[in-house]
């Protein structure tokens, strides 16, 4: 084993040079490093995409189940992370699972650890599924409105490509050892395994870490995906209104962007909701107050006065998703992920060539009706 | 690099605090104007004036705001249940501006009775959430109010001695405080302050979307209580973290709540110890809310080194790297975070409430004193003092 874990660590290939270093290991699963001198916080963060494993309707929520269980790690993982000062955040999006272990600059070697012990699910029993749904269910009840009107939105766009993250607790009840067992394993092969650091590290350790961790996973050379359709491109709901995007290196995506920032800044409690996928995606928008608000700002959305405030908007966007190590591992791991290619940098290079013709004919698409 | 731990402050003058970070490339700039006691009535007006106040002033209307702010954005205004924080974020060289529009929102005001009426047509139509009523209990339907009584309530508030300003990010030092005593030398607030008769809540006693939420309210503590380390510590080896005892109990022995938080809530003049758990249970949160207190009880008497180690690392969690379970419930989202809009408010604010400057360092050197046995007392006294509150689900 030991043998074999050396000639994988040679055979990684640097891309990039100091102060970020992403390695692809040869079974397709990615490492990304990067170094913030003087960081008091680091952000080790673990990712499992699905492609081959997207939900269906008949799997609707075990990915979502396999977090929970994933993120007990032996059992008493929370406490010694929490007596470490370290804390575990795990989450379940449409294109990835995500486990962040957030801690101090000196636990690197206790975050990978953690990582590791998650990525290995203990023995799953009908008790332990069975406490775990009716945890989902309190979980799926508090689910705020924006959440619920964002998976409406989804489902309105992509049918069964756009269902929630959340799952179906009927499919979770009913969920037994075996099928976990089988989604699981078809899930952690190389190909949908990432893992990214972020904070005040040692490019080469923290690398040599990472890659040991996820270098096991076998190799998947045919995951396909299918393609979220973009036709009927805007999606009108009661109290918001969604643009199906491309994916987010696209220059389309960005100028949607720009312009749903910029409307939903002249809102009422306006907001906008936007996951960077690889793959086509939704950015929905409205206003916490309702429909009113909506249209009226709608009806009234100047392009000339506009322009320059959703480019500003969206390039703050992006900054303040690499504000942090936190936000700096989470964005450029999802993207990761999904695609060894795409940066989040790829945004801003779109907005600084976005041309004022081009962000009104996305603004007119995206108000449609309303002027 | 980024922590409230780290977030060092510089007092530049009583009612000024800068918090100096050149590499911030923006700059925030706050108001925080801490409350007198207030009928629930004057809350509920309270409320309105801060949205109205950020509406127009004599000098400025929205668009004349918004070129003062970064990005064009409106400045942001909220109600706290201990004080009003009011917040702009401008690019570097704009603090002398953002001072500039501070003093006139705190001090000039329109408060056009149609602004008024705008408001308060907004404040119907926001359906607050189960987190949201559990916080804020006795809190007022939102009635119509005249422009008179807006106007005394606003008076009453925005008051010279009652005001901090924080400025945070890439700042030159001592701008924002000479521009403010500048502006403000001559400000004396009214002599008289209105009085309004008392009103009941009538806050309506079932929460939207069928979620119940169950309390356990400690007793209220002063501000510059000198035991606010262990019972800080008490709070989070209760209810903070994935290894607390409400988790422990109500989520991983009894499957009984997905969300479940401990909070340091400000109240004026001091702070209150709270535990509160969201659950679907409906006629049955009662029996379950005692169940639950009944096993806290033992639990801390079970408490061992381990249990303190636990949440002394977890306290140095939120303090130096952001962790977001925090129980430091200041801001109307949640917990206090590490943003920087967030910290230049945090050190403004601890100023303000507590008379001495923040000093993360001194308050987690303090925590590691705070013995197990002080600990199990803390602990056992929050629970003793409180009576469940439940709100059910409807």
């Amino acid at each position: 084993m030991l043998s074999v874990l050396a000639c994988v660590l040679a055979l990684q290939v640097p891309l990039e040079q100091p102060p970020r270093l992403r390695t692809i290991l040869p079974n397709g699963s990615a490492v990304l490093v990067e170094r913030m001198p003087g960081a008091t916080t680091l952000s080790v963060q673990l990712f499992v995409g699905c492609r081959g494993v997207r939900d269906t309707p008949q799997t609707h929520g075990l990915r979502h189940l396999i977090e929970h269980l994933s993120a007990r790690g032996k059992g008493d993982l929370d406490h010694r992370l929490e007596t470490a000062g370290a804390f575990l955040y795990a989450k379940t999006l449409r294109d990835a699972t995500i486990y962040e272990i957030r801690c101090g600059p000196k636990d690197l070697k206790l975050a990978m650890d953690s990582l590791r012990e998650i990525l290995r699910l203990p023995e799953v029993t009908d008790d332990m599924v069975k406490k775990e749904a009716q945890i989902l269910g309190e979980e799926g009840a508090i689910r705020d409105r924006l959440t619920l009107e964002s998976e409406e939105a989804w489902t309105s766009a992509y049918a069964d490509q756009g269902l929630s993250p959340f799952g179906n607790l009927d499919v979770i009840k009913n969920a037994t050892p075996d099928m976990i067992k089988k989604l699981v394993r078809a899930e952690m092969v190389g190909p949908n395994l990432a893992v990214t650091v972020a904070g005040n590290v040692d490019l080469d350790e923290a690398t040599k870490l990472a890659s040991e961790i996820i270098a096991y996973a076998p190799l998947a050379p045919n995951l396909k995906d299918e393609v979220r359709p973009l036709d009927l491109p805007v999606v009108v709901g009661d109290n918001y209104r969604a643009v199906k995007v491309p994916r987010y290196s696209d220059a389309e995506t960005a100028w949607n962007l720009a312009a749903c920032l910029a409307v939903a800044s002249d809102m009422e409690d306006g907001y906008v909701t936007y996951t960077p996928v690889a793959r086509n995606g939704l950015i929905v928008f409205g206003s916490a107050e309702g429909r009113s608000s909506l249209d009226t700002t709608l009806k009234n959305a100047d392009p000339v006065t506009l322009f320059a405030r959703g480019r500003s908007m969206a390039r703050r966007w992006v900054a303040n998703q690499l504000f942090d190590p936190g936000g700096i591992a989470y964005f450029r791991g999802l993207l990761l992920v999904q695609d060894h290619v795409v940066k989040p940098e790829s945004l801003l290079e779109n907005l600084t060539t976005m041309t004022y013709p081009q962000f009104r004919a996305t603004l007119q698409r995206l108000t449609g009706g309303a002027q | 690099m980024i922590s409230l731990l780290l977030a060092l402050t510089i007092s530049a003058a009583p009612g000024v605090v800068e918090m100096n970070e050149p590499s911030a490339k923006e700059a925030s700039i706050q108001a925080i104007v801490m409350l007198p006691e207030l009928s629930l009535r004057e809350r509920m007006v309270l409320r309105n004036v801060v949205h109205t106040m950020t509406r127009q002033t004599e000098e400025y209307g929205r668009r004349e705001m918004s070129m003062v702010s970064l990005d064009g954005e409106q400045p942001q205004a909220e109600v706290m249940s201990d004080h009003v924080r009011i917040q702009i974020l401008v690019p570097p060289g704009g603090v002398k501006g953002g001072v500039r529009l501070l003093d006139s929102l705190v001090r000039r005001a329109s408060l056009f009775q149609e602004a008024i009426d705008t408001t308060f047509r907004a404040q119907l139509k926001q359906t607050p959430n189960y987190w949201h009523s559990a916080l804020w209990t006795d809190e007022l339907v939102p009635t119509p109010i005249l422009r008179p009584e807006e106007v005394k309530v606003y008076q009453k508030v925005f008051r010279p001695d009652a005001i901090t300003i924080a400025v945070g990010g890439e700042i030159v030092p001592d701008e924002a405080e000479d521009e403010w005593t500048r502006r403000t030398t001559d400000w004396k607030a009214p002599a008289t302050q209105p009085d309004f008769g008392k009103y009941t809540a009538s806050s309506p006693d079932r929460n939207e979307g069928g979620i119940s939420t169950v309390e356990l309210r400690g007793a209220t503590f002063v501000s510059g209580d000198v035991a606010i380390p262990t019972r800080l510590l008490a709070l989070i080896a209760l209810g903070s973290g994935k290894d607390s005892a409400l988790y422990r109990i109500g989520r991983e022995r009894h499957a009984w709540s997905y969300r479940q938080e401990s909070i340091l809530w400000p109240v004026v003049g001091g702070w209150s110890p709270r535990l509160i758990w969201a659950t679907t249970a409906g006629e049955d949160a009662p029996k379950r809310a005692e169940t639950l207190r009944t096993e806290l009880y033992e639990d801390v008497r079970s408490w061992n080194e381990a249990v303190r180690l636990r949440a002394l690392g977890f306290a140095e969690g939120i303090l130096s790297r952001g962790v977001e379970l925090s129980p430091l419930y200041l801001t109307g989202r949640g917990p206090v975070s590490v943003d920087l809009a967030d910290r230049t408010f945090f050190v403004g604010y601890w100023k303000a409430k507590t008379g001495i400057a923040w000093d993360a360092e001194k308050l987690l050197s303090r925590l590691r004193y705070v013995t197990l046995e002080d600990l199990k007392d803390a602990a056992s006294e929050i629970l003793s003092t409180s009576e469940p509150r439940i709100r059910l689900g409807r």
